[in-house]
């Protein structure tokens, strides 16, 4: 490969990274001049994230963390595609569920931590249920509506080609959907994410959240700052694993 | 076995030229007759009478276009001879049974592809798709699916996509489907309307070549009075609200058709001028 065929191929990463570039130069004024009590240099948090990244506390943390926002993730999926398909397909059951869900949906899944947690107590099982009730909507709204446009558009043709109600679900509804459905989990992940860590740093002692604080606590701001960043590259792993996903399922 | 020739619900409104040709396989299949057909939307705000009392009948191996002013019912019509939507009242019959849902024996292309052809499966996938809800071997699908292509003229695209081919192709693949399933019959709501006058040629006599070799009966809804007159053997008129016959037009013009020279001929200029003046008469 010539240079030319490098530089061209790294160009998107490049224009990617000079965003997080401008934002640590920044930091890094800030800082330099004390403009703001409490925030390090981004060379002492750095090294302080070299630090965790040798350790294993911050391996077993992610660990944590990550496995309870995938399981959060992973029943939202089952439940909203269910759930989805189901008020997309019938306009019976889009009557039964309608206004519930439209009520259910508003409720900030903030707001249900104290209440899970005094259900539930301090484990990874109030992480779990919080993250599901932030996921599952993108994934119901988004596989609701797919299945609502596949219905109308698809409808006399799938009756004239005499299909079955099986043939017309795995045939037609779920390719039909798919797409739409990887879009609405990779919102779904992202959500559960902010809510898992969230919990971790209120109550739960376990996880990306929970280090975060204790750190803040032990006043090691680097280290605090240090797990905030990793928090933000995990996010991002995430992110670009379900695009890939949603990128290869789009495709012709 | 016996073939029944005039269905005993029809009324005896079934034409004489079913008893002059009575070769079973012809007769038994293909066959369309409607008769005092009513229909109103459902839903009572919108509710109005759409179709009333319309009759009429399609002989096996007819080709007839079906004309009128925008908004008559033509597409709710082949809806109804389709069984996808139930006449309120009146009866209609393919083959001397009662349309009680999408007979098996009937093909239908749409007016938008898009609303036919599944965008995440290559042309010759599409084809099967209609193969595999009739529960045809996987090794004579793909077989059967080719065929169909070639048919239609449309070979070596196979392996493309819908939204890679245009709407000429994507129309003649649809036909393709309609066909690989050895419909009797062919229901065509303006199938050619969103083509450019070329490509829209090249489609009709494509689908004539596939109507005389298949012996097809084809009901085709145009609001082209010219392409009407082009393919029909004849050509009903109806008028709008409620939806009615007003009119059928016998073509005698000689087939096989020729874009250049049959539109040339004084009898398609005359049938032409009878039928625009029908139409605006209304």
């Amino acid at each position: 490969m010539n240079m030319a065929g490098i530089v061209a191929g790294l160009r998107p990463y490049v224009l990617g990274l000079a965003g997080i570039a401008v934002l640590t130069a920044g930091w890094a004024v800030v800082a330099a001049a004390e403009l703001l009590d409490g925030v390090p240099p981004p060379l002492e948090v750095f090294s302080a994230l070299g630090e965790q990244l040798t350790g294993a506390e911050l391996w077993r943390a992610t660990g944590h963390t990550v496995a309870v926002t995938a399981s959060a993730t992973a029943i939202a999926t089952v439940i909203g595609v269910l759930v989805g398909a189901a008020i997309g397909m019938s306009a019976m059951m889009d009557r039964l569920l309608g206004s519930t869900i439209n009520t259910l949906r508003f409720v900030p899944p903030v707001a249900l931590i104290p209440v899970v947690l005094l259900i539930m107590g301090f484990g990874s099982g109030s992480e779990i249920v919080v993250g599901t009730f932030a996921a599952l909507w993108p994934v119901l709204l988004n596989v609701a509506a797919a299945s609502r446009e596949i219905k109308s558009r698809f409808e006399d043709m799938t009756r004239i080609q005499r299909l079955g109600p099986v043939r017309k679900l795995f045939s037609v509804y779920v390719p039909g959907t798919v797409a739409a459905t990887i879009t609405g989990v990779r919102v779904a992940a992202a959500l559960a994410l902010i809510l898992v860590v969230a919990i971790e740093m209120l109550a739960v002692p376990a996880g990306l959240g929970h280090q975060v604080r204790f750190a803040g606590n032990a006043l090691q701001l680097p280290t605090m700052y240090a797990y905030i960043v990793w928090t933000g590259c995990v996010g991002l792993l995430l992110n670009s694993v379900l695009q890939a996903t949603e990128r290869y399922l789009r495709r012709p | 076995m016996t073939v029944r020739l005039a269905p005993t619900s029809a009324g005896g409104r079934q034409t004489s030229d079913v008893a002059i040709e009575p070769t079973p396989e012809v007769a038994g299949r293909g066959s369309i007759d409607v008769s005092g057909v009513g229909y109103r939307y459902p839903g009572a705000a919108a509710e109005r009478q759409v179709i009333d009392d319309l009759s009429f009948s399609v002989r096996p191996g007819e080709f007839v276009c079906v004309v009128g002013p925008s908004g008559c019912g033509k597409t709710t019509l082949l809806k109804l001879l389709s069984g996808l939507v139930p006449a309120e009242s009146g009866g209609i019959h393919v083959d001397g049974v009662p349309v009680q849902g999408p007979p098996s024996n009937l093909g239908f292309v749409f007016q938008d592809h898009a609303r036919a052809l599944l965008p995440w499966r290559n042309a010759v996938r599409n084809v099967e798709f209609g193969l595999e809800a009739a529960g045809v071997a996987r090794k004579d699908r793909r077989e059967l699916a080719r065929q169909a292509l070639r048919r239609v003229q449309l070979p070596d695209v196979e392996n493309l996509y819908p939204a890679q081919m245009s709407g000429g192709m994507q129309q003649r693949l649809q036909i393709a489907r309609a066909l690989a399933a050895t419909p009797s019959i062919l229901l065509m709501d303006e199938p050619f309307a969103a083509l450019d006058a070329l490509t829209r040629f090249a489609l009709e006599d494509a689908l004539l070549e596939v109507w005389r070799e298949l012996g097809l009966t084809v009901v085709f809804v145009t609001h082209d009075l010219d392409e009407a007159v082009y393919l029909a053997d004849r050509v009903v008129v109806l008028r709008r609200g409620p939806a009615r016959v007003v009119r059928e037009l016998q073509v005698e013009l000689d087939r096989p058709r020729d874009q250049g020279r049959t539109r040339a001929e004084p009898e398609f200029v005359a049938l032409r001028y009878e039928l625009f003046e029908t139409i605006r008469a209304l």
